[in-house]
């Protein structure tokens, strides 16, 4: 795995799904997220986009991933592309799990923590775009 | 990074998770709450204070070790809960139900 952090630019990165992925990945969206000047808006995009990633590590184990990350004034976007199986959505949002529930929440808080988060299917590749605007200039 | 650590106060046990209590992190809280029972503990306080980040993976293992305590006739709070957790519990509606104290003590007290 390789992380490219260029300012302006994107970062970018590719690897492997399992949980070894997970803290190099963690820290490459961190670092990319903090060029953005409200730490609120950064906090809420880092959520989501580790949960997008947390569900390709939980079920598309083994998948081929790439992940690139654009902080600019205005929003931060994401968009994750792996070669997994088309992943299964949960019907509901997070109001249509129990409470007791120990898993099946992930895409629900990426969803709730983003103004748009999108799937699409390009042959046989997934394609995860996530957008959250900048709300406030700082916290 | 996943460091999880455990003390004794009274008779509350209270757990310190790492700064990041994700996918990787989560199986070994959920153990460890596990095995605390089956020693004999039922009462935890969760200190989140170093933990600067929390999944749904987690958020479900709080939940799973609040469950585990409750059935051993016990129960578990969460304590001193930094921005991010605390959003995750807010955005999933689960801070009610996983409510945090302000402070481990204050946590601790009353348990």
């Amino acid at each position: 795995m390789a992380s490219d952090p260029r300012p302006g630019e994107g970062t970018f990165l590719n690897g492997v799904a399992g949980p070894a992925a997970v803290e190099r990945v963690h820290d490459a969206v961190a670092g990319a997220a903090r060029a953005c000047p409200s730490a609120a808006d950064a906090m809420a995009f880092e959520t989501a986009v580790m949960e997008v990633i947390g569900n390709l590590v939980e079920h598309a184990v083994g998948a081929a991933f790439t992940l690139e990350v654009r902080v600019g004034p205005e929003s931060l976007e994401a968009v994750v592309e792996d070669d997994g199986e088309p992943p299964l959505l949960p019907p509901g949002g997070l109001d249509a799990i129990p409470v007791w529930a120990e898993s099946g929440r992930g895409l629900g808080i990426a969803r709730a923590a983003l103004d748009e988060l999108r799937l699409e299917r390009r042959g046989d590749r997934n394609r995860w775009v996530m957008r959250r605007e900048v709300r406030a200039s700082s916290t | 990074m996943s460091d999880l650590s455990v003390e004794t106060t009274g008779d509350v046990r209270v757990i310190r998770p790492g700064a990041r209590l994700n996918l990787v992190a989560a199986p070994r809280l959920r153990e460890l709450v596990t095995k605390e029972v089956a020693s004999g503990h039922r009462r935890f306080v969760v200190d989140l204070g170093a933990t600067e980040f929390m999944d749904s993976s987690g958020l479900g293992a709080l939940i799973a070790a609040l469950k585990t305590a409750r059935q051993a006739g016990g129960d578990l709070r969460i304590a001193a809960t930094p921005e991010q957790p605390r959003m995750v519990l807010q955005l999933t509606n689960l801070d009610s139900v996983l409510h945090s104290y302000g402070t481990v003590d204050e946590a601790v007290r009353g348990i």
